[in-house]
């Protein structure tokens, strides 16, 4: 029996998932990954062009399953989806960047169930139409990503002193912001620094 | 004697010291919406921790049969999926035929902890550190209990993490994430972080 879909599509600006509904610092989305390991900006790099690939091929493929199917059905074949799109990706990567698809570890594997597939497909993309839908995808990937490849440069100037081996003379280095607490901390800072920005904006526009 | 101290000992470090949240960050989407309601915690970690022990269970067994093949690394994530896909399945199945009254409460704790990046990732992980189905048990279960503990933490300070006395560009989602760091970096300084000088 397929269940009730009252929930109304999202609506607002297809480019909202840059900035006003970044994924990461507003919805705190697919955190672990940019907590641990993106703490270079080489990883970021990895990460986003990773999970961005694997991502938007599996909600592509997977917008195309009728809602009519329950839901407990229709996450399981998500998963089961993702899973098998993982192979080309994994061995494409594999090919390009085998050595920081090693470092990857766990995370290479784990992202097959991330809450952009999971989660925001069933509350926000599959509520939109087809257009629309791979607009709001995109951006939302490019906001996470984004984010993701700052935070990581950010992490590695401030807990190493350089970008990829090269130093820059910074004198005081900060090596906790490379562990995991360091993301968090970082995270947290840049969630409200958006907000800060976004809530200006907001009432300078209202004011104007 | 010597079977309680290593289970003690298991449990103490899968649950503390190498607590899925606070040394690795999964599962954190999901602890953030859990932790709204103080009354999902019991639930949720009693889900938490049964899906981790089932799952660790069946990845002992694929672990067992197919971790030599070389080309293992490509399949793996379908194994694991069906995994999170047939406990789910039958977890399911299991609440709405025994427990009708609670099905739809238990069907809500098992969409949140099924396709949880902690469960999935306490999977990996087990792969990486267990040989026995012991092992691979304990890990299951200490990881479930501790991130039930992470759960509770969090869901203590939740209402103040959103008090209005909280400056708004912090309220919420900023200081939850501050607020794991700090803990986080203090679990880290029990497993012996060593200063540079």
């Amino acid at each position: 029996m397929a269940e009730k879909q009252n929930i109304p599509a999202s609506r607002g600006k297809v480019t909202d998932g840059l900035a006003v509904k970044n994924p990461l610092l507003v919805n705190g989305l697919v955190i672990a990954p940019a907590v641990l390991y993106a703490n270079t900006l080489e990883n970021a790099l990895m990460l986003s062009g990773y999970m961005s690939l694997l991502t938007f091929a599996v909600l592509i493929i997977c917008s195309f399953i009728p809602r009519s199917i329950v839901y407990a059905s229709r996450i399981i074949l998500y998963t089961i989806i993702s899973a098998i799109v993982f192979v080309p990706v994994y061995m494409l990567f594999e090919r390009i960047a085998p050595e920081q698809l090693a470092d990857m570890g766990i995370f290479a594997y784990l992202l097959i169930i991330n809450p952009f597939i999971i989660a925001r497909s069933e509350v926000q993309f599959f509520r939109e139409k087809r257009g629309r839908m791979i607009l709001d995808i995109f951006f939302n990937l490019m906001g996470y990503s984004l984010t993701v490849i700052i935070l990581g440069l950010i992490r590695e100037l401030i807990s190493t002193g350089g970008l990829n081996g090269e130093l820059y003379g910074i004198k005081y280095v900060i090596s906790g912001f490379g562990f995991p607490f360091g993301g968090f901390i970082l995270i947290g800072i840049a969630a409200a620094f958006l907000r800060h920005i976004i809530n200006t904006v907001r009432s300078y526009k209202e004011n104007s | 004697m010597e079977l309680i101290k290593t289970i003690i000992t298991a449990l103490f470090v899968t649950a503390v010291t190498e607590n899925v949240i606070f040394s690795r960050g999964l599962g954190a989407s999901t602890l953030v919406i859990i932790s709204r309601d103080k009354r999902n915690i019991a639930g949720f970690s009693l889900c938490i921790s049964y899906m981790s022990v089932f799952t660790s269970v069946l990845t002992w067994a694929i672990e067992q049969n197919f971790s030599d093949d070389i080309h293992y690394r490509y399949y793996k994530a379908i194994f694991y999926a069906s995994i999170l896909c047939m406990v789910y399945f039958v977890s399911l199945m299991l609440g709405w035929t025994f427990m009708k009254k609670r099905s739809s409460t238990i069907k809500r704790y098992l969409n949140f902890s099924a396709f949880n990046c902690a469960v999935m990732g306490i999977m990996l992980m087990s792969s990486g550190v267990c040989v026995k189905l012991s092992d691979y048990v304990l890990y299951g279960l200490g990881s479930g209990l501790g991130y039930s503990a992470a759960l509770y933490y969090l869901s203590a300070v939740y209402k103040r993490l959103y008090s209005d006395k909280v400056p708004a560009a912090f309220r919420g989602f900023p200081l939850m994430m501050i607020y794991i760091g700090i803990l986080s970096m203090a679990l880290f300084g029990l497993t012996g972080y060593q200063m540079p000088f």
